[in-house]
């Protein structure tokens, strides 16, 4: 049986890619995260939508320090290397008080970028060991260009951009493949907390995007795809342009 | 799990408010919300009126996980905000239905609850807590309980129908029906007037599923002419279209609010009834089609303009005949209001819930632009349904008086009993509420 493990399972975006494995073929799913009631709650989800054979274990631990992440991963690990892992934890962080408060600012860097780096370090090396594996990270479309309302986020999101890419290098020849998904802007409660207006895409429709990306192996994905092309834009922008846009 | 300022409305688009709208997550949330004050409770906003709206709303809609199923008895229990849309596709590809739809799939369960709302089949299988053995309600101090027609059988009856006024709805058991296919058996009659309409809708009570649609612009001799939708489960055939891949198409405007001016409605009537050149005619067609045809526009609310609409549904007991609904139907035509689209269907026996709309006997839906001649028009309706001893169904509700509603639910102040009994009263209110004079 197929197994899936994800760190950071309570994320809006992590439990929609589950909602779409799960009716997939029968899975075994690994739930690692903080809090044990949502995660228990996500696991009769998972029991009611997935194909008959589909079974959750829970796993919950700590995120708050080097030693803490290791201690989950480690835990997460011990109920079997997974043939796909999920590192899909952040918080989006007040731009304004990563600004002013070095405390915060730390917090944002670490929590999106290192940490996730961490556990994508021991799942990697547990999946090549084992001669194979699918391993996903989140990052973000505000990875691909500092910009003033988010460069706090967005600079941890690159930093596992260029993890991901130095671990592909790294996975050549070992079965591990490794994806980095970039979503855009999302409707999930991270991002209404942040107010963020508009008109967002659906989890559903992201995890839609990522679930065809990382069954193909494919290095970066776009969810949904259109970021692509919108990024690379954004990326082209000469620098006087890019100064006078409110992005 | 900040609150945001949102303007708010329900489904007709009036009336519209600024409200506090706080997301729910978790039980504590919603514990905490409750703690500091008297807060509405919010599905997916499709109540056409102000069942919704408050100045403190809480947002039920993405607390939608599934709990459990029971394959062999056909129980799901799930989160209040999972909508009979998340229903069909997960549960029509295993040969289960929702027992009960309302015309849209775009619903919550909770909501759907709440209003106690009806479907095509009302007249053999009831309303859709008639398929409810249990849900679970956290109270106005935040206890969390089991209620079910044997455990706590007043708050059962309060809530059900209730309005989101005793306590918030957090999950909700159903009864699904099992079903070979998901397609429909479709057979519809072309009918001349009122009194066909009634007698072919008598005739053929057998039909579980049963609907009129009435062109409101038919006067004298045509009045009350209609289309009669009947519908079987087809035995055999797909289970996997019960909902549409393609997504729903979005208006990208508000059109003028002239959009629907009566000439126009009056052609668009006349078409769709010339469409069926024969008296009858069979086909099957896919369940979403059928039950939810409207909802191949994701806001075909906007057609109505900035200002609007009203939705008006009444019911009039069978004892009154097809008298009351000529009268209603003589008032709809000759009022200068665009009344596009009547829906007659007859009803079963009622429940024994407080508040539930329904009541053996016919009920008419009709959507009014939002205008002075419209709630002009309700008025002499409310008058109307009043004088026969019928009812006004309150998820459709924005303009009723406080003596209309008591003359409508007679039940009213146990009702208010139970919601003062277990601290509802002042805790949970709604703008309708408040207009209708509860506590």
């Amino acid at each position: 049986m197929r197994r899936i493990t994800v760190i950071g399972a309570g994320s809006t975006i992590a439990e929609a890619c589950m909602r779409g494995w799960c009716s997939e073929q029968p899975t075994h799913f690994v739930l690692v995260g903080r809090s044990e009631e949502n995660l228990r709650a996500l696991a009769a989800d998972l029991l009611v939508r997935g194909t008959e054979g589909t079974s959750v274990t829970v796993h919950t631990g700590g995120f708050e320090d080097c030693d803490a992440v290791s201690a989950t991963v480690t835990g997460a690990l011990a109920h079997g290397t997974p043939d796909i892992a999920m590192v899909a934890f952040g918080s989006l962080p007040d731009q304004a008080a990563a600004g002013l408060l070095p405390s915060a600012l730390a917090e944002a860097l670490t929590v999106n970028g290192v940490w996730p780096a961490l556990c994508a370090q021991m799942l990697f090396n547990a999946q090549r060991d084992a001669g194979g594996g699918r391993l996903v990270l989140l990052g973000s479309v505000a990875g691909d260009r500092g910009r003033r309302s988010n460069y706090a986020y967005g600079a941890a999101k690159s930093l596992l951009a260029t993890f991901a890419a130095g671990l592909q290098h790294a996975s050549a020849g070992t079965g591990v493949s490794v994806s980095l998904v970039k979503p855009g802007p999302t409707d999930t409660p991270m991002t209404r907390d942040a107010g963020t207006r508009g008109r967002l895409a659906s989890p559903d429709e992201v995890a839609r995007t990522m679930l065809a990306g990382v069954a193909k192996g494919q290095p970066v994905i776009y969810a949904p795809a259109r970021w692509r092309a919108i990024m690379a834009i954004i990326r082209a922008l000469p620098r006087p342009l890019f100064d006078r846009l409110d992005i | 799990m900040s609150p945001q300022r949102v303007a708010l409305s329900g489904w007709g688009r009036w009336p519209q408010v600024q409200a506090e709208l706080t997301e729910a997550r978790g039980v504590d949330s919603i514990r905490e919300l409750l703690r500091e004050g008297a807060i509405s409770v919010r599905g997916a906003g499709r109540s056409y009126g102000d069942s919704s709206l408050g100045q403190r709303m809480l947002d039920m809609t993405h607390t939608r996980r599934m709990r459990s199923f029971d394959a062999q008895t056909g129980i799901a229990v799930v989160d209040a905000g999972v909508t009979i849309e998340d229903l069909l596709r997960l549960f029509a590809p295993r040969g289960w239905l929702p027992a009960v739809t309302p015309g849209t799939r775009f619903v919550t369960v909770g909501g759907a609850l709440a209003s106690d709302v009806h479907g095509k089949n009302h007249h053999g299988a009831g309303s859709f807590s008639d398929h409810v053995p249990w849900f679970e309600l956290m109270l106005a101090d935040g206890e969390v309980v089991r209620v079910s027609r044997e455990e706590r059988p007043e708050l059962f009856h309060a809530t059900a129908g209730g309005m989101g006024l005793t306590g918030v709805i957090l999950a909700v058991a159903l009864e699904l029906m099992p079903a070979r296919s998901s397609d429909i058996l479709q057979r519809s009659l072309k009918l001349e007037d009122i009194d066909a309409t009634v007698a072919a809708i008598e005739a053929n009570a057998s039909w579980t599923y049963s609907a009129a649609w009435i062109d409101c612009q038919a006067r004298g001799r045509r009045l009350g002419r209609s289309l009669l939708l009947l519908g079987e489960h087809a035995s055999e055939g797909s289970q996997a279209t019960a909902v549409n891949a393609r997504a729903p198409v979005a208006i990208p405007l508000t059109p003028p609010a002239g959009t629907l001016a009566k000439p126009v409605v009056s052609a668009f009537n006349a078409i769709y009834h010339g469409r069926q050149r024969g008296p009858e005619r069979t086909s099957r067609i896919p369940y979403t089609s059928f039950f939810h045809p409207l909802d191949a526009i994701a806001n075909w609310n906007v057609l109505y303009g900035r200002r609007g609409f009203l939705q008006y549904q009444f019911v009039t007991p069978t004892e009154a005949g097809a008298d009351p609904l000529r009268r209603a139907l003589e008032l709809i035509s000759g009022a200068p209001v665009a009344a596009p689209l009547a829906v007659l269907k007859a009803f079963g026996e009622a429940n024994v819930n407080l508040l539930s709309f329904p009541l053996r006997g016919y009920t008419l839906a009709v959507d009014l632009p939002a205008s002075p001649a419209a709630f002009e028009l309700c008025e002499r309706l409310d008058r109307l349904v009043l004088g026969c001893g019928g009812r006004i169904y309150l998820s459709k509700d924005a303009r009723m008086k406080p003596e209309t509603f008591r003359a409508c639910y007679p039940r009213w102040s146990e009702f208010e009993e139970i919601r003062a009994r277990h601290g509802a009263a002042g805790r949970l209110t709604t703008l309708q509420s408040r207009r209708l004079g509860l506590a």
